[in-house]
């Protein structure tokens, strides 16, 4: 992989003999990891310059907090990056650039990614944002090792949190382990289950909805767990506001029995665990309305502020190619969001580790157990805001701050400001 | 030696500029890039920051925001019970505040105690003297985000502390998830990283009072703590004030080593001013600059405050010793 | 009250022996002042006293007791530092409560003693000032109160009035002396000045390198000086010295003067300045020529060379209308020579 370093270094040169060679456009992406992605993506867009000399790419590899906390701030000032991997779509719709006018093929585009483009896109708009580089599902993993040892059998599918949570339980006292479980210190983690036990986050009008009951009473387990002592503290108690933190660590040391996250972590888990111990995919506990997990994932996407639209046109046009988007999957151990690859199938996930098929079947199968609520939720423009309200009060419930009707009261409200504010 | 040449060929022109202009003019001409940077990247931004205080809306740049007045500062400040900040609207600022509040209570008074005590500690002739300088300063040389990241390793559920608390026979503890201990780790962290420099000038200031002092004092029979309280003490007195003030004005401004190390938490327990400004300006999704705005000028005002009472103290103590 | 015994003194520092074997015995309410050039251990012999440093070994007394291994707060001595060492933040009424608060004195009496000290020193309208608003000699009269007010059992001195300029000098040494006899306790003094030695000591303890050279009365010092040190240390200008080789009784100075001196061998011969004149025609003289003349007015300086003798100086009364490079014949009487053998002691 060209560094990029080494990039700058032939930019250098390139400019120092610029009288005799040609001028190669620059396109920047930035690009953030879960797990190998960043080598993966490299090696595509290396073989992309070998056969299009005319294009330099400039690969960005930055932290995920990064694309969070500074992209936005360089988008709204007209500045950032050609191409970026966003999870925050629809919220920043207003900078992605349209590709329709300039893609080879915009009917290949509809085929195969329109069904996603509502979560690019703004309401109502006929634009081709970009790509999902992977569809994502929340869903549990489960160290069956740690299970086998204490002589727990694992819920069956379609158990319900409460199961779950005891099984885990029993399997920490018997083992002697910090904590039963652990999720993500992240609202989009606890939406799915929230909307597994009835809770509606979208309002008739398109704006969010007051929190109902099934919502509450999802977080309410979730802070009685965490008073019980069953689910890790150092994950949701221990940051303010609505800082991330994964608690992938924790499970990968065998610490956590069960460990809520998302079909992402498939090959971080595979690498750092290696055979240390068996693992399976769960998909999501069901709560009385459902056993759903939340879809999502990260695009890329073409920033309208570029300025080489038509180069960057090309790039997009080879990473949506149905073998790059197979082969892309197939070493990142990403499910594919591209339509026609899903329909034909037979996805050759490449990886020595024998957890891994099962694991992702797993998540394909769980992938039609969404509740419809669950899939509004990636197209809704309002998403982040109700994620950030629930992950900041829950978290101080879970501290001892509040009490949780203070919280519902104060979600309610973050959610209002929120809203409000962006009206002024 | 071109250096030399160079100056040489400038002197008759700077001359001939300062015939043209002045002796003051000369001065404001060396004084403009300075200046000029200053304004740049302070007082412009400064203002800027004003501005947006009075601004609504959740777009950064400021053409596409809103004028809203005082409204932030409104929705800030609006409490019913203001020594309950879950009656506030902005409920985290308050527990900002007052998370705040507190922590410069406790750290400065045990950063000065300490310093104090160490300074009066190395001005004695004991073995290692030199040592114990260098030690207790290195701490003032590492990175913030270091010192916190230091002390997270030593206290996470894996770490250190709890490597002897287990060979002590107990459970290992969560160090950082109780309110009451991350809050002391917080203040602790924080007066170990600084404290070098505190001890620092207040030994300078032990170091200017003349030793016959201390062998009058002998003579007229003076026990130690009475030497302590009525010579030494009074003596220290500008050197105090102003470790005093900068100790608070540097303890209002907590977050480095805070959020690396708590980010926060366990809840807010941990949530100082400066984490709420940026978590409310950049970093959540329930981004409001606007807001964020407002909270910074009102902690600006704080420290404003401070430093005048700084610049007070020091003028003070400088005609002191001027005579 | 104020007897001090020293016994066999040492004082080393680190390696560096700087007080070798001192004794000295200071009677009741006497005036002594130790003087000798820099670094002769005069400031160190003091500390020692008050407290503030230990002997290396050897024992100090007062008034009987032991107090080498007491600190200098239970001596009951008080001292007058050189830089007087008055605290700066205190008011001048503060500055000499100080250490008789320390000894949980009742406040009246405090304010009676100190106002009794400020008036006996003339300090009274000074009371509310700090240091900082003196002048030098007001401060060294606060300093000098300091010590006055806790009646101590001694008064230690270290050069109180090095700090002060000549004139200033002069008045203070006057009214350290009326203290002295009003108050009557013992003073230990400090000083290199020995017109200062001379003028207010009852006795004098001359020291050269941590040893004492003489103790004595300053007149005794001035008319019977034990050795060349001494000689040659008081009395001002410096007395004149020849080396002289005494052969059956007799020894010749330059110049051809014959002198009869009970010793034989190397002898260093002695002659205040002030105890030359100019020769009559016939009488026993020394041959000078004069390089260097200082007229002070009532009496004239004479530098003269003597060949094969180095130099001579000589007060003489009066204005003398002398040529540089004039030659001079100085006569003396015997009575007024010193005589010192090869080892530097007095002979007679």
């Amino acid at each position: 992989m060209k560094t990029k370093i080494w990039l700058s270094g032939i930019a250098l040169a390139a400019m120092a003999t610029s009288a005799f060679a040609q001028d190669a456009t620059q396109v920047r992406i930035m690009w953030y990891s879960d797990g190998i992605e960043g080598e993966v993506i490299a090696d595509l867009l290396d073989r992309f310059e070998q056969a299009n000399p005319d294009i330099d790419i400039i690969l960005d590899n930055v932290a995920y907090q990064v694309i969070q906390e500074q992209l936005p701030i360089q988008l709204a000032s007209g500045a950032g990056p050609d191409i970026a991997r966003v999870t925050n779509l629809k919220a920043q719709a207003e900078h992605w650039l349209d590709l329709r006018p300039y893609v080879a093929d915009p009917a290949y585009w509809d085929a195969n990614f329109g069904d996603r483009f509502d979560w690019m896109r703004e309401d109502g708009s006929n634009a081709i944002p970009g790509y999902m580089t992977q569809l994502t599902l929340t869903g549990g993993f489960a160290n069956a090792t740690l299970f086998e040892q204490a002589g727990v059998e694992l819920p069956a599918h379609g158990a319900t949190w409460d199961e779950w949570a005891e099984a885990s339980r029993k399997v920490m006292e018997d083992q002697g382990l910090p904590a039963a479980f652990a999720i993500d210190r992240s609202g989009h983690r606890v939406a799915g289950p929230a909307i597994s036990y009835g809770a509606k986050f979208i309002g008739e009008d398109g704006k969010p909805a007051p929190m109902n009951d099934g919502a509450m009473d999802f977080f309410t387990r979730l802070t009685d767990w965490t008073a019980q002592g069953l689910m890790l503290p150092e994950v949701w108690v221990s940051a303010a506001g609505t800082t991330y933190r994964a608690a992938a660590d924790d499970f990968i040391n065998a610490q956590i029995p069960f460990y809520y996250s998302g079909s992402w972590q498939v090959a971080n888990l595979s690498g750092k665990i290696g055979d240390a111990f068996d693992w399976v995919v769960v998909g999501s506990p069901c709560g009385p309305a459902g056993c759903s997990g939340m879809a999502g994932g990260a695009a890329m996407v073409a920033v309208k502020y570029t300025k080489h639209p038509e180069e960057v046109a090309r790039v997009m046009d080879y990473l949506a190619s149905e073998d790059i988007v197979r082969e892309f999957s197939e070493r990142t151990l990403f499910l594919p969001a591209h339509s026609g690859i899903v329909a034909k199938g037979g996805l050759n996930f490449q990886s020595d580790d024998p957890m891994v098929p099962p694991a992702m079947n797993a998540y394909v199968a769980a992938s039609a157990e969404t509740l419809p609520e669950a899939d509004r939720m990636p197209a809704w423009v309002w998403g982040n805001t109700v994620y950030g309200a629930i992950v900041t009060r829950i978290s101080q419930v879970m501290a001892g701050e509040l009490t949780i009707d203070q919280a519902r009261e104060m979600m309610d409200r973050d959610i209002a400001d929120q809203v409000e504010a962006a009206g002024q | 030696m071109p250096l030399v040449l160079i100056a040489r060929g400038l002197d008759p022109v700077l001359r001939l500029w300062q015939r043209c202009t002045g002796t003051g003019g000369m001065i404001t001409f060396f004084l403009l890039p300075n200046m000029a940077i200053f304004g740049v990247f302070v007082i412009i931004p400064l203002v800027l920051n004003i501005i947006y205080s009075m601004t609504g809306g959740v777009d950064i740049l400021l053409k596409d925001r809103s004028f809203i007045g005082l409204g932030q500062y409104g929705r800030l400040l609006e409490c019913q019970d203001y020594l309950v900040s879950t009656t506030c609207r902005e409920d985290q600022f308050w527990t900002a505040v007052r998370n705040t509040g507190t922590f410069v209570l406790f750290q400065v008074s045990l950063m000065v105690c300490v310093s104090m005590i160490t300074a009066l500690i190395l001005n004695r002739k004991i073995a290692g003297r030199g040592f114990f300088r260098a030690v207790f300063f290195f701490p003032v040389l590492l990175s913030p985000v270091v010192v916190g990241l230091i002390w997270r390793w030593i206290l996470q559920r894996q770490g250190l502390m709890n490597l002897i608390v287990t060979q002590l026979g107990f459970d290992p503890v969560v160090w950082l998830n109780d309110r009451f201990f991350a809050f002391s780790a917080a203040i602790g962290v924080s007066t170990w990283a600084h404290m070098g420099f505190y001890t620092l000038i207040l030994l300078a200031g032990l170091q200017a009072i003349p030793k016959d002092l201390y062998e009058a004092a002998e003579m007229d029979a003076t026990p130690a703590s009475r030497v302590f309280w009525r010579i030494t003490l009074p003596l220290l007195g500008p050197n105090l004030a102003v470790v005093l003030v900068l100790a608070l004005i540097r303890g209002v401004q907590i977050f480095d080593e805070a959020y690396v190390l708590t980010g926060g938490g366990p809840g807010t327990s941990t949530l100082f001013i400066t984490q709420y400004i940026y978590e409310v300006g950049f970093a959540s999704f329930l981004r409001n600059p606007g807001l964020a705005a407002a909270a910074s000028i009102l902690m600006g005002l704080v420290l404003v405050v401070l430093t005048l009472i700084q610049l007070g103290l020091s003028r003070r103590a400088e005609k002191g010793n001027a005579r | 009250m104020g007897r001090i015994v020293l016994k066999n003194i040492r004082k080393a520092f680190d390696a560096v022996e700087v007080i070798h074997g001192v004794d000295l015995e200071i009677k009741e309410g006497e005036l002594v002042v130790f003087v000798g050039p820099s670094g002769c251990g005069k400031s160190t012999l003091l500390r020692l006293i008050a407290g503030l440093d230990t002997p290396t070994s050897g024992s100090i007394e007062i008034d009987g007791r032991d107090v080498t291994k007491a600190g200098a707060a239970d001596r009951g001595l008080a001292m007058v530092f050189q830089s007087y060492a008055l605290y700066p933040h205190m008011t001048v009424r503060q500055n000499l409560s100080f250490g008789l608060e320390n000894q949980r004195m009742p406040k009246a009496e405090i304010a009676a003693r100190v106002d009794e000290a400020a008036r006996m020193l003339e300090i009274d309208e000074l009371l509310g000032r700090r240091p900082t608003q003196l002048s030098g000699g007001q401060r060294q009269r606060v300093a000098i109160g300091r010590a006055i007010v806790r009646n101590p059992t001694a008064f230690l001195l270290d050069e109180p009035l090095s700090n002060l300029d000549a004139e200033l000098r002069g008045t203070m040494r006057a009214e350290l002396s009326a203290l002295h006899a009003r108050l009557s306790t013992t003073m230990i003094y400090v000083t290199h000045d020995q017109v200062e030695a001379m003028t207010l000591a009852d006795r004098i303890v001359v020291l050269r390198k941590g040893v004492i050279e003489q103790v004595d009365t300053p007149l005794n010092l001035y008319n019977k000086p034990q050795n060349l040190f001494v000689a040659g240390f008081i009395g001002a200008p410096n007395m004149n010295f020849f080396k002289v080789e005494v052969k059956s009784g007799k020894a010749e100075l330059p110049g051809g003067a014959q002198i009869a001196v009970v010793h034989e061998g190397p002898v260093t011969l002695g002659l205040r300045p002030q105890h030359l004149r100019l020769a009559q025609p016939e009488e026993r003289a020394i041959a000078a020529e004069v390089f260097l003349i200082e007229s002070l007015g009532a009496e004239t300086v004479l530098h003269a060379n003597v060949e094969g003798a180095g130099q001579i100086i000589t007060v003489l009364d009066g204005q003398l209308d002398i040529a540089r490079g004039a030659p001079i014949r100085l006569a003396f009487d015997d009575a007024n020579l010193h005589a010192f053998d090869a080892a530097g002691q007095r002979i007679g």
